[in-house]
């Protein structure tokens, strides 16, 4: 080995980075992506780049006011698909990258038997034979969340399962705390507590229960040469595995 | 979104990869410091994007030389600190020019999550709040572990950590008896600090003078029967876009 970048990153407790420019880029993130990989690749890029990443994880309601009027102004945001072509006039043009899918996973606890929830039936038995089924508070703006509600209210097979909404953080968080038997949940907020929860699978297709999640430079940013050499980091093909090991996939174009 | 890769890793819980389906299955031996640091999700990734089916087998690092060598089923792979492929290298086990650098994982103290983090830049602040701990864990040396060792040694020949109330786990690593609850802090390499976010915090790596750390490397062995997929697989783990994932499992990748 002939040479080693000492320095460590913050977040896993190491040393200061290598060469820091002065430039802080402020990346403004529903916490699906935050979860998903942003972190990491922020540390890579600023012990790579010298240039830092302060990651701001938001509400989902309060991402596109915070984008358009927010102070400091954001260098980069991440949203859903849905919330991203509503912004398009604030976001420089040819910004956008469409990054990929998180799925809705169902969190159990770690060591449980893995139930078979293949199909809309088979996971509609599993659910109605919990004590209790958790997820996030809908009435939080949590679009994950609302995205369980609906598929909970709209699809009959489903009536008769024992919901419990978690009022302190996330429906797998919940679950991690001994408070429920089981979790719908982002499977990026289930594989990030291995030593306490287990993914069953995603919920079939045919739920379309997944967020599709894109990126983009602000039009306000003040460092967007440098934004978008981040968006170009965290996109480069070397990161798939990164994404799709932290629950996202990557989109292919 | 043009077009998912829909599979999903088996270890997520996931559906069946999207690439086709090769018939290959590439076969690794790793030990913990680096099959711990980003080996599982890379060969998933891989897995996915390829379609050549990648398994990654931790194992003890006193077998790992055997194995490489005269191992049943025999390996494509080989992880291994840098002394041991040194060895590997010289019984001709691996394929010429196939030997690449990974990287450094360095030994850290594993804290309970919540606790204040301390100072421990320096070896004699390092020296101090181990002192002061009610007990300083680490994973048993008699067990074969190179990481024990290096703790053991450290703590043996420095005399700044006379004094230290150690404890060995004698069930697992030093940081997993410290998430039971079964002491206060432990010194562990740092990527079997960070894959238990919910009961450990990392204060840091051990200040540089201690030289604790351990550099390891990868090679295609010999006796591998699918040797231009397990060099395509050495490729795909060290382009440089996996530098964030092996960095955010605790390894500082090797600077070639």
């Amino acid at each position: 080995m002939k040479k080693f970048l000492l320095s460590a990153l913050f977040a896993i407790g190491l040393a200061v980075p290598a060469c820091a420019q002065g430039i802080t880029l402020r990346v403004i993130t529903p916490a699906v992506t935050a979860n998903a990989g942003l972190r990491d690749l922020a540390m890579g890029f600023e012990k790579q780049h010298g240039i830092k990443v302060d990651i701001v994880t938001l509400n989902m309601a309060k991402m596109a006011d915070e984008l358009k009027t927010g102070t400091p102004a954001a260098d980069v945001v991440f949203l859903p698909y849905s919330l991203m072509d509503q912004v398009q006039a604030n976001v420089a043009s040819g910004s956008r990258i469409n990054i990929g899918r998180v799925r809705i996973g169902l969190a159990i606890h770690k060591g449980d038997p893995i139930p078979d929830i293949s199909t809309v039936d088979k996971l509609a038995a599993v659910l109605k034979a919990a004590d209790s089924v958790m997820y996030s508070n809908p009435k939080s703006g949590s679009m994950e969340a609302g995205i369980i509600d609906n598929m909970l209210n709209s699809h009959p097979e489903f009536a008769g399962v024992k919901r419990k909404i978690s009022m302190n953080g996330e429906g797998g968080q919940a679950v991690a705390r001994g408070e429920g038997q089981m979790a719908l949940q982002l499977i990026c907020e289930i594989v990030n507590h291995s030593d306490v929860l287990a993914n069953a699978g995603p919920v079939p297709d045919s739920l379309h229960a997944w967020l599709d999640v894109a990126s983009a430079v602000s039009a306000r940013a003040p460092h967007p040469r440098e934004a978008a050499q981040f968006l170009q980091y965290a996109t480069q093909p070397g990161t798939y595995s990164l994404w799709l090991g932290k629950g996202l996939e990557r989109t292919q174009d | 979104m043009r077009r998912m890769l829909l599979p999903l890793l088996l270890s997520l819980g996931l559906a069946a990869p999207a690439a086709a389906q090769t018939g290959i299955t590439l076969r690794a031996i790793s030990p913990g410091f680096i099959y711990n640091a980003g080996l599982i999700d890379l060969a998933a990734g891989f897995t996915a994007q390829t379609g050549i089916k990648t398994t990654a087998h931790p194992e003890g690092m006193t077998q790992m030389v055997p194995d490489a060598e005269n191992g049943n089923p025999s390996a494509d792979l080989v992880f291994l600190p840098n002394n041991l492929m040194d060895k590997l290298e010289a019984d001709k086990a691996i394929v010429p020019g196939s030997r690449i650098a990974i990287g450094r994982v360095n030994i850290g103290l594993a804290i309970h999550k919540g606790d204040p983090i301390p100072d421990i830049s320096t070896v004699d602040k390092l020296a101090a709040v181990l002192k002061a701990a009610d007990s300083v864990m680490y994973s048993n040396p008699k067990g074969g572990s190179m990481e024990a060792g290096i703790i053991d040694n450290m703590l043996n020949s420095r005399p700044e950590l006379a004094g230290i109330k150690r404890k060995i786990s004698t069930n697992g690593e030093g940081g997993q008896a410290v998430a039971r609850g079964d002491g206060q802090m432990a010194l562990q390499l740092i990527c079997e600090i960070i894959n238990h976010p919910d009961a450990l915090s990392n204060a840091g790596p051990l200040p540089e003078e201690l030289h604790a750390w351990i550099d390891g490397s990868a090679a295609v062995l010999a006796r591998s029967t699918h040797p231009k997929e397990a060099a395509q697989f050495l490729k795909y783990i060290t382009q440089p876009g996996t530098y964030s994932l092996w960095l955010g499992k605790g390894l500082v990748r090797a600077n070639d």
